[in-house]
């Protein structure tokens, strides 16, 4: 069964300076207890995308979508209130930079309570009176909600669990932060868990065990993951399947082996060899020239040909529809290559 | 925490010494003593130092620095040059006006402030964020005396519902008629106040709700009003807390001119006279309560913040 399935989303920003699209008619699907890697340089999209399929998105930002469904389900019919049942329940989300994303001014322990009582029934008021009481005078050590917080700290490898709960966000290292991060993130065991470069800001041995964290989740949650990145070697290790983002479009999209087997779309082939690699470390790293262009009316039609090595005048000029260039569903968004079927994907 | 307090009450000390020696020495440095402004400029030179001996300020400068400083220690604020009352006894009439005026301008300015900078944050470049702004910047610019006047003109003249001259002690003529007329000169210097406090409520909570932790909120199902009065309004209030705090200075700088527009003898009037008169003693001591007060807020300040923020420990609490 789809777990998500986005088919032309566009994501939207009105400016002074013009309109701003961040996500330009973006395909996506997850399966049911799979991982999904989501990849691009910074200012590719990837994380407006990601906040886009829960909402978040803040005004002025406009979402459409032909499709945007969770579970068969279309979210952007649902109403906020709709929306808040949803978020942190059946879809959660841990954020890049664990050092802001958990509130100062509240115990670890009761943000982890907080989203279990407001999602799950265990008898708990989450009316303001009762919250700002909790919030004042401290939440009931003894309640159902606190138990489960700290079970939830304990499974995320926290020691000490019943003393660290009761401890601020600035008492924690980074990546205890994180941990507390997808402790609230899973605390209601959803299905679909999108992980917004959750190793990004950690260091390399504490990278390693936040992955393998997110590994054993999704064995005894069975829960989907889209994990969006920009680092490859993370990709690699994790994901089933990974797709690949050039400013707010999606370029390929294929299975983790075949795309790093078999990279087609030269956006890719660039972003590998950018890559350090252990087994070809001899080679100089090869840097794509250029930055990622501001989405505001981008006027040719190949975001990448600019940057391209291979960009010829029609690259410029003619939609780069998705076409299969491999085995598994393996399909790049590039003109320059020939499909292996003769067909190719229209979209729009 | 003890540690600390004591700590800061030395400080604070140190900081209220320093005010009264300036204000000792540069009173002083002011020409004009208050003989001649006693007796008036065609009196003798026999009888200005009569006068001046008489007042103990024929002595050497450092003899009566150090003189007023042992009176002060022991809480002696002596008496004043032109009535020779004593000190202690006109600030107990005066003190109460002034704080009455700057509490129900404290109460004021809060009451208006915190209510519109959330409303103005939370619908931001909308028309009530506009209005509140627009009104912040009014309030901002007009002098306290200045809405004084204007405030006595609608309700004290055009509808005369309230009194707007004197004052009423509480303990006397009770608390309604206490309130009735300290409610106009209060609010007078509430205004400004008020201002500068929505201002600041209004960016910091911006600020906060802005904040990456506040998208976490969102994003595991916590409410509207929950977010905003739970996950920001406490780390909102933080720098609200400081300028609070400080620009309680404004209520009282604001007193000093209100409380003649009103006629209530406050400190303020008590400080202006003084001053004119060159009525040493009584303009040390009013410069020296005020800044006392000032010391005390800073020193409040700083103890509200632990309770605010649960990154701020002091001294020998485990940070």
């Amino acid at each position: 069964m789809t777990m998500l399935q986005i088919e032309n989303l566009r994501t939207e920003f009105e400016t002074p300076r013009g309109t701003v699209t961040a996500v330009n008619g973006v395909d996506l699907h997850i399966d049911n207890g799979e991982i999904v890697g989501l990849v691009g340089e910074s200012g590719s999209g990837k994380s407006v995308l990601a906040q886009s399929v829960m909402r978040l998105v803040e005004d002025p930002g406009e979402i459409t979508a032909d499709e945007l469904l969770f579970k068969g389900e279309p979210l952007l019919e649902k109403s906020e209130a709709e929306m808040t049942t949803i978020r942190g329940n059946e879809i959660s989300m841990v954020f890049q930079d664990p050092m802001n994303s958990l509130n100062p001014t509240i115990t670890v322990g009761e943000q982890i309570a907080e989203t279990v009582r407001l999602h799950q029934d265990i008898g708990e008021s989450i009316s303001l009176p009762a919250e700002m009481k909790r919030k004042i005078i401290g939440a009931s050590k003894a309640s159902e909600s606190w138990r489960r917080a700290i079970e939830m700290l304990e499974s995320v490898q926290i020691p000490h669990p019943e003393s660290r709960a009761t401890d601020y966000p600035h008492e924690f290292s980074g990546g205890m932060r994180q941990r507390a991060m997808i402790a609230i993130a899973l605390s209601c065991e959803p299905d679909l868990l999108i992980a917004d470069e959750p190793t990004t800001a950690l260091d390399v041995t504490i990278q390693a065990q936040i992955l393998e964290e997110l590994h054993s989740i999704l064995e005894v949650f069975d829960t989907s993951i889209l994990l969006i990145t920009h680092d490859l070697a993370v990709v690699a290790e994790t994901c089933d399947r990974v797709n690949v983002m050039y400013a707010g479009e999606m370029v390929e999209r294929a299975t983790t082996r075949e795309l790093f087997s078999n990279p087609q779309h030269p956006y890719t082939q660039a972003l590998l060899a950018s890559t350090p690699q252990v087994e070809t470390a001899v080679e100089e790293l090869e840097p794509i020239p250029g930055t990622v262009p501001e989405p505001i009316d981008i006027p040719y039609a190949c975001h990448f040909a600019p940057r391209c090595p291979e960009a010829k005048e029609e690259c410029f000029e003619v939609d780069p529809a998705f076409r299969r260039v491999g085995s598994e569903d393996h399909e790049a968004a590039c003109i320059r290559r020939e499909p292996v079927d003769g067909e190719v994907i229209e979209n729009e | 925490m003890k540690k600390y307090i004591a700590k800061r009450v030395l400080n604070a000390l140190f900081v209220v010494w320093l005010v009264a020696t300036v204000v000792f020495f540069g009173l002083r440095a002011i020409p004009g003593g208050p003989v001649r402004t006693m007796l008036g400029a065609e009196a003798t030179e026999e009888a200005v130092n009569r006068m001046r001996a008489e007042l103990g300020l024929d002595q050497p400068l450092y003899v009566q620095y150090v003189e007023w400083m042992i009176d002060l220690v022991t809480f002696d604020l002596g008496q004043s040059l032109t009535s020779g009352e004593q000190i202690s006894v006109m600030m107990a009439s005066a003190v109460p006006r002034t704080l009455s005026i700057a509490l129900i301008g404290v109460v004021v300015g809060l009451g208006i402030a915190l209510p519109t900078g959330i409303i103005s944050a939370t619908r931001k470049g909308q028309r009530s964020d506009y209005v509140a702004t627009v009104a912040a910047f009014l309030g901002l610019s007009m002098p306290a005396f200045f809405i004084g006047i204007l405030l006595a003109l609608v309700f004290g003249v055009w509808w005369g519902v309230l009194p707007i001259v004197g004052y009423a002690p509480l303990q006397e003529d009770g608390i309604v008629e206490w309130f009735r007329r300290i409610l106009l000169p209060g609010i007078s210097v509430g205004v400004p106040y008020a201002a500068v406090v929505m201002r600041m409520t209004r960016s910091s909570l911006l600020e906060v709700l802005d904040a990456e932790y506040m998208r976490t909120a969102k994003a595991k199902g916590v409410g509207r009003t929950t977010r905003l009065y739970k996950h920001a309004m406490q780390n909102a209030l933080i720098p609200v807390v400081t300028v609070a705090g400080i620009q309680i200075a404004l209520v009282l700088v604001g007193s000093v001119t209100v409380e003649l527009v009103f006629g209530i003898q406050g400190i303020g009037r008590l400080l202006v006279d003084a001053i004119l008169d060159r009525n040493y003693p009584v303009t040390q001591a009013v410069i020296l309560l005020v800044a006392s007060i000032m010391v005390f807020m800073n020193l409040s300040v700083d103890i509200i913040y632990t309770f605010l923020d649960p990154r701020i420990r002091y001294g020998d609490e485990a940070s």
